[in-house]
């Protein structure tokens, strides 16, 4: 099984080079065969990267310990849903899984957009496949997962593999990890589109929506994979936050928020025709950050919780991204008449004055992450002295910016295209001003003195009310001409321009998580050692131990505290969390146990047992407005949904421009 | 395979703070340190069992603080014993410096490019405008008959 396994990866990795070179080949020397077959071999690229991937993940689930990834990610009493996480759980594995992501994409990037974008497809099958054979050639040559354990000539195994990492042992984690890679992987898709209109100078706007359509799309579900490992975070690592400004965390923010500024500033070239050089680097920069942030979990760049898999493979990323880097570059310098822009700036007062600046402010807060992240490795280069900077350095540094931004979100909506009068201004402001005012007074009024969220608080006041403006003007216009419910009519609205609808909706969903956000400015912790029925006070709850139960199973030892919650004299629920010890990998763990409420989460922790092992050690954290967060996160993917469906009016209005466009592809060969 | 309960509790004994310090002050000045262990964390934070790095730190921290040392003196004396990389946030002096300046430069550098290029954009627009021979209340009508047509297209 080892040997096929082997052979699916090698043949995966040569049938990518193939179809790298025989669509460039095919498209610089004109042989449509060429660039047909190259379109075979990404299918044929994808059958063996899945087969590769089933003889790993059967080694898994059978409990295959001859196999050495198996023996160290895996072991015979793991749940099930777990053993599917080993797949991802290391190294070699995850580099795999990587692969059959990237091949998945291609192979559905190329036989949807083939018929759609003729003379580009070729193309994006370079920089997709030139990108998979990348992954493949990792796997193939410096992490096997099919590498078996031998004992002189012969092949042998263990008889229980160490287990899978405990903390990776939840539910989330089945979850999150595929999630984010689909986001890291799926921004191989946009880029790779962008670069092949860039190189073949395509008319028309059709390849910015594909363009934009496959960025929205692996921007949820990097919003996803992000948010859900937030949650776990919060939800297993028992420190009682979601965001630890971790090396790997911000790695994966990093080509999120470019994403986000290209979204915003895709529209200006799609309405306008201009920004044209600043999209392409936004997709570009995007797609490079995702490979980096690769790179820093996997070269060790730099120390992380979540380098799991470090190895000496990070000079392999250098190079694929100086290349990268420097291919892009080129074809941005040589097509800079094809990315002239068609229309300026009428007025300062305008949306698109507004994209700009948003732009700005995301890219510098992306550039505060970057910075912050890379900290160490500059300081200890520059002065001979690693500092590290932490999460205190982050808030300091992105709190204000953040805030700048979420002030920006409001801003948008309000201003027209083109430009607004004074007169316009004043209107569109006045209500939003007088929420974010009367939010403010009210807030100091009732004894809030902390800035940062006093302003925060006041902003979401300001950008929910320019959003709910939004739906209702919309709405009741349509509710006058058609006489139905307000309801009814914000529906019909947003089925009519489900993008802009859609995205006030993400809009929203990031008001409701920046609430949350500020509520962290008063969470409150306690600590306290604790026998069998004594209690303690934290902020208006009590806290009594009631018992602890000790339980044993194959795969773990665990001692559950019983705590009962009540307030003012009112008993609420008994919370148990939990304290772990995994026999295969001999590592504890701590399970929180929490009630989620919308004001706050009393969030209670198995800390640790006294020195002399006699009492537990409770850790109780009250988490105000952390639920919103969550709340945010599930509008946000309910908003991209509704973002991705096809408005009604888009529908008339596209296929009313198609038929000129099919005419304007062929024209666009001759500019290759 | 089953170790014995009680030693697994023993093994489970996680460090607690001394009685003579508040835990929350301890644990505030504590989040000013980071912990090496690899954990990524604070010293504050670290959940590791028994960490090696933590317990002696917060240890330092709480006789510290209880012989009256003021806060920024203790934690001085550990960036001291432990090293540069035991800071959660650049000094503000030095190399350090840079570190704060840095993202807010970028910002301030972005900002001052955007209001530039808006300029240049609304320098050329203008006199494309002045150029031409529309009568500017020509120019408003349509002008607002196109700011409505987009609102009613959007």
């Amino acid at each position: 099984m080892e040997n096929l396994g082997y052979l699916a990866v090698l043949l995966a990795f040569l049938l990518s080079v193939y179809a790298t070179v025989a669509a460039l080949g095919g498209k610089l020397r004109r042989n449509p065969f060429l660039e047909v077959s190259a379109q075979r071999a990404v299918l044929a690229a994808w059958l063996m990267t899945t087969t590769a991937s089933a003889i790993l993940l059967h080694a898994i689930l059978t409990d295959n310990f001859s196999f050495n990834y198996v023996a160290s990610r895996s072991n015979a009493d793991l749940d099930l849903l777990y053993k599917v996480a080993a797949w991802w759980g290391g190294q070699e594995g995850s580099l795999l899984f990587w692969s059959w992501i990237a091949a998945t994409y291609s192979f559905v990037a190329v036989y949807t957009g083939r018929s759609r974008h003729r003379n580009m497809i070729s193309y994006v099958v370079v920089t997709m496949a030139g990108t998979q054979a990348f992954f493949l050639g990792l796997v193939a040559f410096e992490a096997n997962p099919f590498q078996v354990i031998m004992s002189g000539p012969q092949v042998t195994s263990v008889p229980d593999g160490s287990g899978l990492n405990p903390l990776l042992q939840h539910p989330m984690m089945a979850i999150h990890p595929p999630m984010l890679y689909l986001g890291y992987v799926g921004f191989t898709v946009p880029f790779a589109f962008a670069l092949a209109s860039l190189i073949t100078r395509q008319p028309g706007e059709r390849w910015i929506h594909t363009t934009r359509v496959w960025t929205m799309v692996t921007w949820l579900f990097q919003s996803i994979g992000i948010l859900l490992g937030a949650r776990w975070a919060y939800v297993v690592l028992g420190w009682g936050g979601y965001w630890g400004w971790d090396p790997v965390e911000n790695a994966s923010l990093l080509p999120w928020i470019t994403g986000t500024a290209f979204l915003h500033s895709v529209m200006m070239q799609e309405k306008k025709g201009m920004m044209k050089v600043w999209n392409i680097v936004l997709i570009s920069a995007t797609f490079f950050l995702c490979i980096f942030g690769t790179m820093m979990t996997r070269g060790g760049l730099v120390s992380s919780v979540h380098a799991f898999a470090q190895s000496e493979i990070g000079i392999y990323f250098v190079w694929f991204l100086a290349g990268g880097i420097g291919i892009t570059a080129y074809m941005i310098i040589s097509r800079k008449e094809y990315l002239r822009s068609e229309a300026e700036l009428d007025s300062v007062i305008s949306r698109e004055s507004g994209f700009l600046f948003n732009n700005v402010v995301l890219l510098a807060s992306c550039f505060a992450v970057l910075w912050g992240t890379l900290f160490p490795v500059i300081t200890e280069y520059a002065t001979g002295d690693k500092i590290t900077v932490g999460a205190p350095f982050f808030n300091k540094v992105n709190v204000p910016i953040g805030l700048f931004l979420l002030f920006l979100t409001g801003v948008g909506p309000l201003v027209a295209w083109r430009r607004t009068s004074t007169e316009s201004l004043r209107r569109n402001f006045q209500w939003p001003a007088l929420a974010a005012a009367v939010c403010a007074a009210a807030l100091f009024a009732g004894g809030m003195r902390h800035f940062y969220a006093l302003v925060c608080f006041s902003l979401c006041a300001f950008v929910a009310t320019t959003v709910l403006m939004e739906y209702y003007r919309g709405g009741r216009v349509i509710q006058r001409k058609q006489a139905s419910s307000l309801a009814a009519a914000v529906v019909e609205l947003t089925r009519r321009n489900t993008r802009r609808y859609g995205g006030y909706l993400v809009h929203m969903a990031i008001v409701l998580m920046f609430i949350g956000f500020a509520g962290a400015a008063f969470n409150v912790v306690h600590q306290e050692e604790m026998a069998v029925g004594d209690s303690i006070a934290v902020g208006p709850f009590d806290f009594k131990l009631q018992n602890v139960s000790e339980m044993d199973n194959p795969n773990y030892f665990r001692a559950v505290a019983a705590v009962d919650v009540s307030k003012n004299g009112k008993f609420l629920e008994t919370l148990m969390p939990e304290r772990r010890f995994y026999h295969a990998s001999n590592q504890p763990t701590s399970r929180v146990d929490v009630r989620h409420r919308l004001l706050e989460d009393v969030y209670v922790v198995y800390a640790g047992q006294s020195n002399d092992g006699a009492n537990p050690v409770i850790q109780v954290y009250l988490n105000p407005l952390v639920n919103w967060i969550w709340i945010g996160a599930l509008v946000l993917v309910l908003g991209t949904l509704v973002a991705l469906v096809p408005s009604k009016t888009g529908r008339r209005r596209i296929g009313r421009a198609s038929a000129p466009q099919l005419k304007e592809e062929p024209v666009a060969a001759s500019g290759d | 395979m089953l170790l014995p309960a009680i030693s697994i509790l023993l093994l489970l004994a996680g460090s607690v703070a001394s009685a003579a310090v508040p835990y929350a002050k301890l644990r505030q000045v504590a989040e000013r340190v980071s912990c090496q262990c690899g954990c990524s964390y604070t010293v504050g934070s670290c959940n590791m069992l028994n960490c090696h790095f933590r317990d002696p730190i917060l240890q330092k921290i709480s006789t510290g603080l209880e012989e009256g040392t003021p806060e920024d003196e203790v934690l001085e004396a550990v960036y001291e014993e432990y090293g540069g990389e035991t800071r959660v946030e650049p000094r503000n002096e030095g190399f350090g410096r840079i570190g704060w300046i840095a993202p807010f430069a970028s910002l301030a550098f972005g900002l001052a490019v955007v209001i530039w290029v808006m300029r240049r954009w609304r320098a050329r627009t203008t006199a494309r405008s002045r150029a031409s021979e529309v009568p500017d209340d020509v120019m408003e009508r349509y002008r607002a008959q196109i700011e409505e047509d987009l609102e009613e297209l959007e």
